[in-house]
C-alpha cells in the first residue's frame, strides 16, 4: 500500500489544464523528485499535496487518512495534514528571528516554552546552525537561511517533507552540501520526502524514485536507473542527461547509417523487431572513440573539457554526434575519429 | 466528518462576507453616509426641499473663477507629489541603500519635519522668505536685488507642502525598501546594469505599489490642503479650490460650497480611479525573506557634497522652523532678537492660566485623538485585508470609500458632519461623538494608505508557510500578515493621532461645551491676538505629546514582537 | 462585479435619503401646522430648561469675564462657545440648514448674518428695556436683532516701518505709489468682516471699484483673516492694513502687559473710520422652555447695560449706549461711517464677486 497516493487529480487555471488526471503513489521513507520543465505543473501538484491549493478534481489519500477528495467533498485544511514544505524563497518571515522562524509550529501546537527551546536547539544541530538563535533572516546567507526553512519544516517531524525548488537558488558547491544534508536528515529521521525541481541532475543525486512531467501529466515514474537507462520517451530521454537522439530519416544517409548501426546494439525490446518509426537514444557516454577510420567516421567540432570527463561534439555531413570521452582522451577538434556505439534504446516519439 | 468539514469552509466564506459587511456599514456611516448628504444637498436634495438640479455646478463651472481655481489645485496637487516624491524618495533610498553617515540623526529630523504644523511651517518660512524675511533682508543689503523675491506664490504653496508632506513619502518608502528583494537588484547589477539604471528599472518598479499609493495620499491631501493655501496663496490672490469652498460657506451660499467640494470629491475620485488603473493586471510581490540586509553602496568622493546636501536640505525642512517655533515659545514677541532680557515663561503660562479651559482641551484632544486613531487603524487595516486578501466583490469601493475622505477639507467634512448627524434619532451632535466620528473619517485614509503598499508588496507564501507550519488562516494572518503591516499600521496611527491634535477646523465647528479641543484652544488664542508666540509655545506642546505618542507605541509595539 | 458595486452605491444613496428625508418629513409637517415662512423654525429643544447655549465671538477673555459677571447673579446657568467670526456664520447656517440652529443666543459677527437669518424667519423679536439708551445711528432690526458693540475700520501701521511723513491721514493714501506692495488687506470671500470693510470702502467712494483696483494696482496682500492682517503688520512683513480696531487695541495692551513697547499703531483715517457692528439675537424656537426664553433676554438686558457695555469696552469694543465713554485708544475726535446696511445686504453677492473678480491673479 502505497504511503501517499495521488488519484485522477486535475487542475485548471483559466482553461488551461496545469495538472491533467494526475495518479501518482509515493512510498514510505523515500526520496521522490518530480522533474520536469517551468510551467509543467509540479508546483501546483505539490501544493495540491500540502493543502495550500484545491484541486478540481481526483483525491489524495496520505498514510491511509483521506486528505482531500473532490467526489467525496473533503477537504483537508493545510495545517492539519501535517505535512511539511521547504518554499523555493524558504519564506522565512522577516520579523522573526531563527529562533522564532523555527519554534512558531512549536508554538502553533502550544508547545512549552522549554520544551520549545530544546527542540530548537536539537534542530540547528541537525542543520548545523548551533548559536544562531538570534539571528534575522535577512542577516543569514542563502544557505543559511535555506537550512532555517528546513529545520522549521522538520520542527514537527511531518509525514511527508515537501521540498520545492530549495536548492534551486543555491550555488553549486553549497548545493552538493545541502543535498548531502537532506539526505543525512532523511534517513535519520526516516523521512518521506518529495522534492520539486526542474534540474534533472539534482534530482538524480537526491531521489530515491523520479516522476518527469511535463504539461501537467506524468510522463514516466521509476527508479532513477530505470528512467535513466530506459526513457519511455524522447521527451524523458531529452530531459536525462545528454542524450542522442536518432530517427530512421531516409532523406538523412548519415542518421540512418547510425540508425541502422544503434539498433544493432538495442538493450530493451530486443526480443521483436524494431520498427522503421521508432527513435533511438545513444547516451553520450555510451560512444567510443578511437583514432583512425572504421565503420564511422566523423569530424570533431568541440571540446569542452569538464574535469573528469570531456565532452565532444562530432559531425557526421548533416549530424552532430554528442559523445563523452574519459579525461585522459585526446583528441582535438578538426580531428577525424572513428567511433562505435556500445548501447542504444528505443523510446516513443513524444507527438504519438 | 464530511459535514464538518463542509460547514469550516462555509465558516470561512461567510467570515468574510461578515466581516466584509460589518466594515462596509461603519464605512457608510461614519463616511458615506455624510460625504452623501453633502453631495445630495449641492444637488437640492435636504430637509427642506426635494428639488433636485444640477444648477449649483453650472454655476460653478461657468464662472472663470472655478476653472482657475481647478487649475491652480491641480496645479499644485501636481506639482507637491513630484517635489515631495523626489524629496522623500530620494532621502529614503540614500538612506536605506547608500553608506550615508548620520543616518539616524537625519531619521529624527525627517520625523520632526512632519510633526510641525504647516501653518508654523509656512509662518517660519515666511519669515525667512518673506517680503520682510531675513534672506530678503541681506539680498537687498548687499544690492544683490532690488525687488524681493516673492513667496507668495503657487511656487510657494508647493515648496511649503512639500516640505511639510514629504516625511510621508519618506516613512513608506523606507518600509517598502527595507522589504524589497535586494537580491533582485544584484540580479541586476551583475547583468551589467549601472546603479543608475538599477535604481531606475529594478528598485523604483519594485516599489511601484507603495510609491503610488503615497504618492496619490500627497496629491489627495494637497488637493485638500487650505492653511498653506491661505498664509502662502491668498495673499497674492491665488485661489485654489479649497479657497473658493471657503469663500461660498464664508457667504454662507452653503450650496456652492457643497457644489464645490463636490468637485472636488469628484477630482479625487478620477485620481484614484487613475491609480487603480495603472496598477491593474501587475503583480508586485517581493517582500520575502530572501531579502538580505542590503549591501551599501560607498558614496565615495561624493559622501562629503550629499551629507552637506541632506543636512542643508534638512536644516530647511526641519532645524530652522522647529528652531524659529521652540525659540518664539520662550519669546516675548515673535521674531524678536534671542537674548536673555526677551526670554519668558509667558506664552506657557497664559495657555494654562488665562486659558480656562486648557488642560480639558488637551486631555480632550489626546482622549479624541487616540481614540480615533486607534479606531481608524483597526478598521484600515481591515479594508486593506479585504481589499488585497478576500474575494468579495465591492472590495475596491470599500478601499475606495476608506480614502474618500482624504480629499476633503476639514471644514467640509465638519459641515457634512453636521448636515448628517443633527437629527433625530441619529444626534450626535453637540456631543463628543460627533467629533471622534469626524476624526475617524479623517484619519481613515492615512491608516488605509500606509498599509496598503505593504500589503501587496508582501509574499502570500509567508502566509502559506505558517499554513503549512499548522497554523490555522486566522493564526496565519494574525502572525505572519499583521506583523508585517505592522509598520505600516503604526506609521497610520502616528499620522492619525497627529492630525487629530492640531487639526481646527473640525472641533471649531463641531465642539460643545465640555468637548472642547486643541485645536478649539489655538484658534481661540489666534482671534484673541494672542499672537504667534502663543500659538508656537502650543505648538511646541503639540509636538512633545506627539513624540511622547510615538516613543510609547514604539514600545508597545516592540515589546509585542518581542512576547510573540 | 458591476452590478454589485452599482448595487452597494445605490444601498448608500437610499440610506443617506433614508435619514435625511425621515428628518425632513418631520420638518416639513411642522411646517404644515405652523405655516411658517420660507423655513422651519425649530420645534425640537435640544437644550435642557434653566440652561442656554450662547454660540459667540470676541476675545475669550471677555467672555470668560462676561460669563462670570453673569452667572454671579444668576448661577451656572450658561453654556457659552466661543469661536470666531467666520465659524459662527458657518456653524449657524449650517445648523439651520441641516434641522435647526441649536444655540439660544448668537452673538458677534456682523449685521449681515442676522439680516439673513431674519429673513428666513429663524431670530425672535425681543425689545430691550436697555434699547431705549442706544444711539439712533445703531438702532435697526426692529428688535429681531439688537446691536451692541461697534468696531472701527482703520488703518494700522508699523510704527518702525513708516516714517512719519508716511502715516496716512486718508484712505486714499494707501493707493499711492509709496505704498506699493506694503499693505494688507483680509479677502472678503474669506472674512465676513473684510466684507463689511469692502462695503464700507466702496461707500466712501461712491460705489466705486475703482478704490480697490488701485490696492490691488499698488499690489495689495490679501490674507485670510483680519488678525493675520494685524499679525502682518506687527512682524513687519506688511507695513500697513485695513483692520477692525479692537484687534490692534488689544495686541498693543497684551505687549504692553509683556513689557515691550508695541510696533503697532493706529491712523484713523479723516473720511472716517468704518462702524462695523456687533449685533446679539435670540434664535426662534418654539419649544423653548420659558425660564430659557426668560434666561435669553436677560443675558441681552446684561450684554447691553452699562456693566456689560464696560467690560467690552475693556477689550476695545465702542459702545452703542449714548451714555458711555469711548475705550481708551480711541480718540473723541474720531469720525465713524455708519454703514448702510441694506444696501450691503442686498449686494454682498456682487460684492464679494468683484472683490474677488479685481484680487484674482489668473
Amino acid at each position: 500500500m502505497a504511503y501517499a497516493q495521488l488519484s485522477n487529480i486535475s487542475k485548471e487555471y483559466q482553461q488551461v489544464k496545469v495538472v491533467n488526471d494526475l495518479s501518482l503513489n509515493i512510498y514510505q521513507g523515500e526520496i521522490f523528485a518530480i522533474v520536469g520543465p517551468s510551467g509543467c505543473g509540479k508546483t501546483t501538484l505539490l501544493q495540491i499535496i500540502a493543502g495550500l491549493v484545491k484541486a478540481d478534481a481526483g483525491s489524495f489519500t496520505l498514510a491511509g487518512k483521506l486528505m482531500s477528495s473532490v467526489d467525496e467533498n473533503i477537504y483537508i485544511n493545510p495545517e492539519k495534514r501535517s505535512i511539511a514544505m521547504v518554499f523555493q524563497d524558504y519564506a522565512l518571515w522577516p520579523h522573526y528571528n531563527v529562533f522564532g522562524n523555527i519554534a512558531y509550529p512549536l508554538k502553533i501546537k502550544k508547545y512549552s516554552h522549554s520544551k520549545q527551546k530544546q527542540v530548537v536547539g536539537e534542530l540547528l544541530e541537525l542543520v548545523r546552525l548551533q548559536g544562531m538563535e538570534r539571528r534575522y533572516p535577512h542577516e543569514l546567507s542563502g544557505g543559511e537561511q535555506q537550512r532555517v526553512a528546513l529545520a522549521r519544516a522538520l520542527a514537527l517531524k511531518p509525514m511527508i517533507l515537501l521540498l520545492d525548488e530549495s536548492l534551486s537558488n543555491l550555488d553549486a558547491n553549497l548545493k552538493k552540501e545541502m543535498q548531502e544534508e537532506i539526505k543525512r536528515i532523511q534517513r535519520d529521521l526516516l523521512l518521506t520526502v518529495i522534492h520539486v525541481t526542474h534540474d534533472q541532475q539534482e534530482a538524480m543525486s537526491i531521489a530515491d524514485r523520479i516522476a518527469i512531467m511535463n504539461q501537467g501529466e506524468l510522463v514516466q515514474v521509476g527508479t532513477i536507473e530505470e528512467v535513466y537507462r530506459f526513457p519511455r520517451t524522447e521527451f524523458v530521454a531529452r530531459f536525462m542527461g545528454d542524450s542522442n537522439l536518432i530517427c530512421p530519416k531516409q532523406d538523412n544517409p548519415a542518421e540512418m547509417k547510425l540508425w541502422k548501426m544503434a539498433g544493432q546494439n538495442l538493450i530493451n525490446g530486443k526480443a521483436r523487431e524494431f520498427e522503421s518509426e521508432q527513435i533511438l537514444v545513444v547516451r553520450s557516454e555510451d560512444i567510443k572513440l578511437s583514432e583512425g577510420s572504421g565503420h564511422l567516421t566523423g569530424q570533431i567540432i568541440t571540446k569542452n573539457f569538464n574535469g573528469s570527463v570531456i565532452n565532444y561534439k562530432i559531425k557526421i555531413n548533416d549530424y552532430i554526434l554528442k559523445v563523452q570521452a574519459m579525461a585522459d582522451s585526446c583528441y582535438e577538434p578538426g580531428q577525424e575519429v572513428s567511433f562505435s556505439i556500445m548501447r542504444a534504446t528505443c523510446v516513443c516519439a513524444d507527438n504519438s | 466528518m464530511l459535514d464538518l468539514i463542509k460547514t469550516k469552509e462555509c465558516k470561512f466564506n461567510s467570515w468574510q462576507l461578515l466581516m466584509g459587511g460589518l466594515v462596509a456599514l461603519i464605512l457608510i456611516l461614519v463616511v458615506l453616509y455624510p460625504l452623501a448628504v453633502l453631495l445630495l444637498y449641492s444637488l437640492g436634495v435636504s430637509v427642506h426641499s426635494f428639488d433636485f438640479s444640477l444648477v449649483k455646478y453650472w454655476d460653478a463651472f461657468s464662472d472663470i473663477k472655478t476653472i482657475i481655481s481647478i487649475k491652480n489645485t491641480l496645479y499644485i496637487a501636481t506639482g507637491v507629489t513630484l517635489m515631495a516624491g523626489l524629496l522623500g524618495g530620494g532621502l529614503a533610498w540614500l538612506i536605506s541603500r547608500t553608506d550615508l553617515p548620520g543616518k539616524r540623526i537625519f531619521r529624527v529630523l525627517i520625523f520632526l519635519a512632519f510633526v510641525i504644523p504647516s501653518y508654523i511651517l509656512a509662518v517660519a518660512w515666511i519669515e525667512l522668505f518673506g517680503r520682510n524675511g531675513f534672506f530678503n533682508r541681506i539680498m537687498k543689503e548687499w544690492h544683490f536685488i532690488d525687488e524681493p523675491i516673492n513667496i507668495y506664490s503657487l511656487e510657494g504653496i508647493i515648496i511649503i507642502m512639500a516640505i511639510h508632506l514629504f516625511p510621508l513619502v519618506f516613512m513608506s518608502l523606507s518600509s517598502a525598501l527595507k522589504m524589497s528583494d535586494i537580491s533582485l537588484e544584484k540580479a541586476s547589477r551583475l547583468a551589467g546594469a549601472g546603479r543608475l539604471r538599477t535604481l531606475l528599472s529594478i528598485t523604483v518598479p519594485l516599489i511601484m505599489p507603495s510609491i503610488l499609493s503615497i504618492g496619490l495620499l500627497v496629491f489627495q491631501q494637497t488637493m485638500a490642503c487650505f492653511g498653506v493655501a491661505a498664509v502662502i496663496g491668498l495673499p497674492s490672490g491665488k485661489y485654489i479650490l479649497t479657497t473658493r469652498i471657503y469663500s461660498a460657506l464664508n457667504g454662507l451660499d452653503l450650496p456652492m460650497a457643497t457644489a464645490s467640494s463636490g468637485i472636488l470629491l469628484l477630482c479625487s475620485g478620477l485620481v484614484f480611479i487613475l491609480h487603480n488603473i495603472s496598477l491593474r493586471k501587475k503583480r508586485y510581490i517581493h517582500v520575502n525573506s530572501r531579502s538580505q540586509t542590503p549591501e551599501l553602496i560607498p558614496l565615495g568622493r561624493w559622501k562629503i557634497p550629499v551629507v552637506s546636501g541632506v543636512a542643508g536640505i534638512l536644516t530647511l525642512t526641519t532645524l530652522i522652523p522647529l528652531g524659529t517655533l521652540i525659540f518664539s515659545s520662550f519669546l516675548k514677541k515673535w521674531g524678536m532678537e534671542l537674548s536673555l532680557e526677551n526670554f519668558t515663561l509667558i506664552n506657557y503660562r497664559a495657555i494654562f492660566m488665562e486659558q480656562a479651559t486648557a488642560v480639558r482641551a488637551i486631555r480632550n484632544s489626546i482622549c479624541f485623538g487616540a481614540g480615533a486613531a486607534s479606531i481608524a487603524a483597526v478598521l484600515g487595516a481591515t479594508v486593506v485585508f479585504i481589499s488585497n486578501k478576500t474575494r468579495l466583490k465591492s472590495r475596491k469601493a470599500i478601499e475606495f470609500a476608506a480614502t474618500w475622505p482624504l480629499a476633503v477639507p476639514g471644514t467640509v467634512m465638519a459641515v457634512a458632519a453636521t448636515l448628517a448627524w443633527i437629527n433625530p434619532p441619529f444626534k450626535l451632535y453637540a456631543t463628543p461623538w460627533i467629533i471622534i466620528i469626524t476624526y475617524v473619517a479623517a484619519c481613515l485614509p492615512f491608516a488605509v494608505r500606509n498599509v496598503n503598499g505593504l500589503m501587496q508588496e508582501m509574499d502570500p507564501v509567508l502566509e502559506n508557510a505558517a499554513r503549512i507550519s499548522g497554523a490555522s488562516r486566522f493564526q496565519s494572518y494574525q502572525d505572519i500578515t499583521l506583523p508585517v503591516i505592522m509598520p505600516g499600521i503604526r506609521t497610520g496611527w502616528i499620522m492619525s493621532f497627529l492630525m487629530a491634535l492640531r487639526e481646527i477646523p473640525i472641533s471649531i465647528m463641531l465642539y460643545s461645551v465640555g468637548s472642547e479641543t486643541i485645536g478649539v484652544l489655538m484658534f481661540n488664542m489666534r482671534s484673541d491676538s494672542g499672537g504667534l508666540e502663543t500659538i508656537s509655545a502650543l505648538a511646541v506642546l503639540v509636538i512633545l505629546l506627539t513624540v511622547i505618542g510615538n516613543v510609547l507605541i514604539e514600545k508597545f509595539g516592540k515589546s509585542r514582537m518581542e512576547g510573540s | 462585479m458591476r452590478k454589485s458595486t452599482g448595487v452597494f452605491w445605490s444601498l448608500i444613496l437610499a440610506l443617506a435619503l433614508l435619514f435625511s428625508g425621515c428628518a425632513g418629513q418631520q420638518a416639513a409637517s411642522d411646517n404644515e401646522n405652523k405655516a411658517s415662512e420660507n423655513q422651519a423654525v425649530t420645534q425640537v429643544y435640544s437644550g435642557e430648561e434653566g440652561r442656554i447655549t450662547i454660540y459667540l465671538s470676541g476675545p475669550e477673555q471677555m467672555l470668560a469675564d462676561l460669563e462670570n459677571a453673569f452667572e454671579q447673579e444668576r448661577g451656572d446657568v450658561l453654556n457659552i462657545l466661543p469661536m470666531g467670526c467666520g465659524p459662527l456664520a458657518q456653524k449657524v447656517c449650517t445648523e439651520a440648514e441641516a434641522g435647526g440652529i441649536q444655540a439660544d443666543v448668537i452673538w458677534g459677527a456682523e449685521p449681515l448674518l442676522y439680516m439673513n437669518l431674519r429673513e428666513k424667519g429663524l431670530l425672535q423679536q425681543y425689545t430691550s428695556p436697555e434699547a431705549e439708551a442706544i444711539k439712533p445711528e445703531y438702532k435697526m432690526g426692529d428688535n429681531y436683532y439688537t446691536l451692541c458693540n461697534a468696531r472701527y475700520g482703520v488703518i494700522v501701521y508699523n510704527r518702525e516701518k513708516v516714517a512719519a511723513e508716511e502715516i496716512p491721514s486718508f484712505w486714499a493714501d494707501l493707493t499711492k505709489s509709496n505704498w506699493k506692495g506694503r499693505v494688507a488687506i483680509a479677502d472678503a470671500g474669506q472674512s465676513a468682516m473684510a466684507l463689511a470693510l469692502t462695503a464700507g470702502l466702496l461707500q466712501i467712494n461712491d460705489g466705486s471699484w475703482e478704490y480697490l483696483q488701485s490696492l490691488k494696482d499698488n499690489r495689495v496682500i490679501l490674507t485670510k483673516q483680519n488678525n493675520q492682517a494685524v499679525e502682518m503688520v506687527s512682524t513687519g512683513e506688511a507695513d500697513a492694513a485695513i483692520v477692525p480696531h479692537d484687534g490692534v487695541l488689544r495686541a498693543i495692551k497684551s505687549d504692553k502687559k509683556k513689557g515691550i513697547d508695541s510696533s503697532l499703531a493706529i491712523a484713523w483715517p479723516e473720511e472716517g473710520a468704518i462702524s462695523v457692528q456687533r449685533p446679539i439675537a435670540i434664535i426662534a424656537n418654539e419649544a423653548r422652555p420659558d425660564a430659557n426664553n426668560e434666561l435669553c433676554q436677560e443675558f441681552i438686558n446684561f450684554v447691553l447695560a452699562p456693566s456689560g457695555q464696560q467690560i467690552a469696552a475693556k477689550y476695545g469694543f465702542v459702545s452703542v449706549r449714548n451714555d458711555q465713554e469711548l475705550p481708551a485708544g480711541v480718540p473723541n475726535k474720531v469720525q465713524a461711517i455708519t454703514l448702510d446696511w441694506e444696501n450691503a445686504s442686498a449686494n454682498d453677492d456682487e460684492i464679494r464677486e468683484n472683490f474677488e473678480k479685481i484680487m484674482t491673479e489668473l
